[in-house]
């Protein structure tokens, strides 16, 4: 910890869960009960902070769910919720009364503020900041929705996601606030770092538990309890951090719900993890080459919260919302230098395995590990195969494989560009493709620059581009002149993202508007 | 984007998935309007789950019918699968056939997700006919046996629902005993079926596991039932 929080704004540490509570019946109105959403209300209801009271207007009905209703009002930035009959109950009401003794106040915490009351002086609600965004679960937790709700993301983004929604978990948890039911509806996202956590009346505090949550966020402790009848520990709260992060670095893919798995809680329980930390066991298919793109040291952490006698894998033990936030922190500071290594480190969908150094003694060829070259070697110190082969002599062929070949030999190969195909000597760096297509080159449409051949990938295209090339048919599509040039780009590396295209667009844009306003 | 989700579905798409099995009486009786009711009742409800950007990633919708025991469609997802096909009516009234084929593929898809590490919800089963079985009895009592033990394991909910006078009200009752069958109120597949699609957006944003939140006030929408 490196800020300790006054022990008055903290609430208490409270062992034992609190007495349920019993519904209170009301005699006065519950405002907008009928209404239907979008319905106009405008009840006058009472407001107290819990230091004074003011009368204020609920003025429209937004947005219904299980517990009551969500309602705009007169209070500029705030919103009222407006609990259903049956869940008006003295248990609640002494919790919020708890809740907002505390000053919890931080930009997209939405933690209630008020309390509110009928005409009839009867507890109905309470007042709290208003959200803004898009659910976790309707974005980010759904891969084919992310490329349509955040088109620019690349992985810079969702590692800055990370870090703030890291940041406003840890302002909760040092004032003793457990979130309990992690949960990816309860995470709007307006950008990766503007973000807004909701349904916070449900948060755990002091006696009063959590009573909700889900099976892939509970961890093996108290897998399969009712949780109203326990409060969560600190160290619950960190599994349900762990698993919150998994799923936003490998879109919406639960750590437990690997494949061949039996039922995620089984696998909670049992400490089943499919996947390894290190860097070369690699799941099948596209979530390994996700996994395979992070950091060392991010998937190691993972592996071993996860893995069962990975040594954070016991409760004590699973690493804090600080520690995260460091592991991350070197993550985004990593990832110019790793865009440097391989261009396809920053895709959120990469395509492909991690580009690798090359295994043989004193190269420094990056390649595409691939079952061709089992993984180790780059092209020039790699026996291809004899199709292929060009300068190559039966001595070397035979003489024992791979470590055959001499650094100092160097033939002519083939570009693995397919756009470009050319035949050039490797030098130091350069194994796999010619000086031409390291060339940086811009998109076609925004100009954004890139390796060549990382743009050939993608038709031409920067990520977004080649996104908005396959959805619209506006964006005009690569000329198609020449025989060389009109090979397609391998269809199964689109749209990947690489580089900052966000970050880069948006400086231009920026740069451009500046330029724009200058000359008026 | 195409090209990462790819075909093969059940590896990238983590949506939890919610399982729907139609199984629907399509023999001859059903034909001229009963048919034609039923097919665009079920084409607005493949609309309706494509509308909503969850339940379309998230619903896997499977239909069977009887006429001759068919497989119209395996389970798919919208997303994939956007339209359904066009049912003809003919032939007799396999109810208990039908049914076996339905189960068998609904457990077939539950393999799947299992293998594959889905999350996925209580699946449904929704069953449809307009008169009285015809197939062979010892089936139909074994998977009317097959579908209450499921419904009381809260491994599936069961909607069976006779069309018309002359439904046999009997045999639908024993699959969601001991609730009574629903009736369809003259030819309203299309109520039917938007109710159908409302629940069905509605479990798709829900928690796997917290059991299904039905709309019991809706029903009256489609049918006299009363709970």
């Amino acid at each position: 910890m490196t800020m300790t929080v006054p022990e008055a704004q903290r609430f208490a540490h409270v062992a034992r869960i609190g007495a349920p509570g019993a519904v209170l019946a009301l005699r006065g109105e519950v405002p907008g009960e009928q209404a239907a959403r979008g319905a106009r209300v405008n009840a006058t209801v009472a407001a107290d902070d819990g230091t004074m009271q003011r009368q204020i207007i609920v003025a429209e009905k937004l947005a219904e769910g299980g517990e009551g209703a969500v309602f705009t009002t007169n209070v500029s930035g705030y919103v009222a919720k407006i609990y259903k009959r049956d869940k008006i109950t003295s248990d609640r009401l002494a919790k919020l009364r708890t809740m907002i003794s505390k000053p919890i106040r931080y930009a997209g915490i939405c933690f209630p503020e008020a309390i509110l009351f009928n005409s009839s002086n009867e507890f109905i609600g309470y007042l709290m900041p208003q959200a803004k965004g898009v659910e976790l679960s309707k974005s980010v937790f759904m891969p084919m929705l992310l490329p349509t709700k955040f088109p620019r993301w690349t992985r810079k983004d969702t590692i800055r996601l990370c870090l703030t929604i890291l940041d406003k978990i840890r302002y909760l948890n040092d004032r003793r606030v457990i979130l309990g039911d992690i949960n990816a509806a309860n995470i709007l996202v307006v950008s990766p770092t503007e973000v807004y956590f909701v349904d916070c009346d449900s948060y755990q505090i002091e006696g009063y538990p959590c009573s909700v949550g889900t099976a892939n966020f509970t961890p093996p402790e108290v897998s399969g309890k009712d949780f109203k009848t326990f409060l969560r520990t600190q160290e619950m709260e960190n599994f349900a951090i762990a698993t919150l992060l998994f799923m936003i670095m490998m879109p919406g893919k639960p750590p437990y719900s690997a494949v061949g798995g039996s039922s995620p809680a089984e696998n909670i329980r049992t400490g089943v993890f499919a996947y390894e930390g290190k860097d070369d066991v690699v799941p099948p298919g596209k979530w390994g080459f996700i996994w395979n793109h992070m950091t060392y040291k991010v998937r190691e952490a993972f592996a071993e919260t996860f893995k069962k006698g990975g040594s954070h894998f016991t409760p004590p033990r699973r690493y804090s919302t600080t520690e995260w936030a460091e592991l991350f922190n070197g993550y985004l500071s990593s990832a110019d230098n790793m865009l440097r290594n391989d261009p396809m480190a920053m895709d959120i969908f990469p395509t492909r395995r991690k580009m690798k150094q090359c295994k043989y003694e004193g190269c420094t060829n990056k390649f595409i590990p691939t079952e061709e070259n089992l993984y180790i070697f780059c092209d020039l110190h790699i026996r291809r195969p004899r199709a292929q082969a060009t300068a190559q002599t039966g001595a070397y062929a035979s003489a024992g494989g791979a470590r055959s070949y001499g650094s100092s030999v160097k033939q002519a190969v083939r570009c693995k560009n397919p756009v470009c195909g050319k035949t050039f000597t490797p030098t130091r760096g350069r194994a796999e493709y010619c000086d031409d297509c390291w060339r940086q080159v811009g998109c076609k449409q925004c100009g954004y620059m890139a390796a060549k051949w990382m743009h050939d990938e993608r038709g031409g295209y920067c990520q977004h581009h080649a996104y908005l090339a396959k959805t619209t048919p506006s964006v005009t599509k690569p000329p198609t002149a020449s025989k060389v040039t009109s090979q397609p780009a391998k269809s199964n590396v689109p749209w990947g993202a690489i580089f900052g295209w966000g970050f880069g667009i948006l400086i231009a844009i920026l740069i451009i508007s500046a330029i724009a306003s200058a000359g008026r | 984007m195409a090209s990462w989700i790819g075909l093969d579905d059940l590896v990238d798409n983590p949506t939890s998935r919610v399982a729907i099995s139609l199984c629907l009486d399509a023999s001859g009786s059903m034909s001229g309007a009963p048919i034609q009711e039923l097919n665009s009742g079920v084409a607005a409800f493949y609309q309706a789950i494509n509308q909503d950007e969850i339940a379309k990633y998230s619903a896997e919708i499977s239909i069977v019918t009887f006429g001759p025991v068919q497989k119209e469609t395996d389970f798919q997802t919208v997303a994939t699968q956007s339209r359904p096909p066009v049912l003809h009516a003919t032939g007799d009234t396999p109810l208990g056939e039908a049914v076996k084929l339905s189960l068998d593929l609904l457990d077939e898809r539950k393999q799947a997700y299992k293998d594959n590490g889905i999350d996925y919800y209580q699946p449904w089963l929704v069953l449809m006919t307009d008169g009285q079985p015809t197939g062979s009895a010892p089936v139909l009592d074994a998977q009317v046996a097959r579908v209450q033990q499921l419904a009381a394991d809260r491994k599936l909910v069961v909607f069976p629902i006779g069309i018309g006078a002359s439904a046999d009200m009997t045999t639908l009752n024993r699959f969601s005993a001991p609730r009574p069958a629903f009736k369809l109120q003259g030819l309203n597949f299309q109520s039917f079926f938007s109710w159908l699609s409302a629940s069905v957006s509605r479990v798709s944003q829900s928690t796997p596991g917290d059991g299904v939140p039905i709309d019991v006030d809706g029903i009256k929408s489609w049918s006299d039932f009363k709970f």
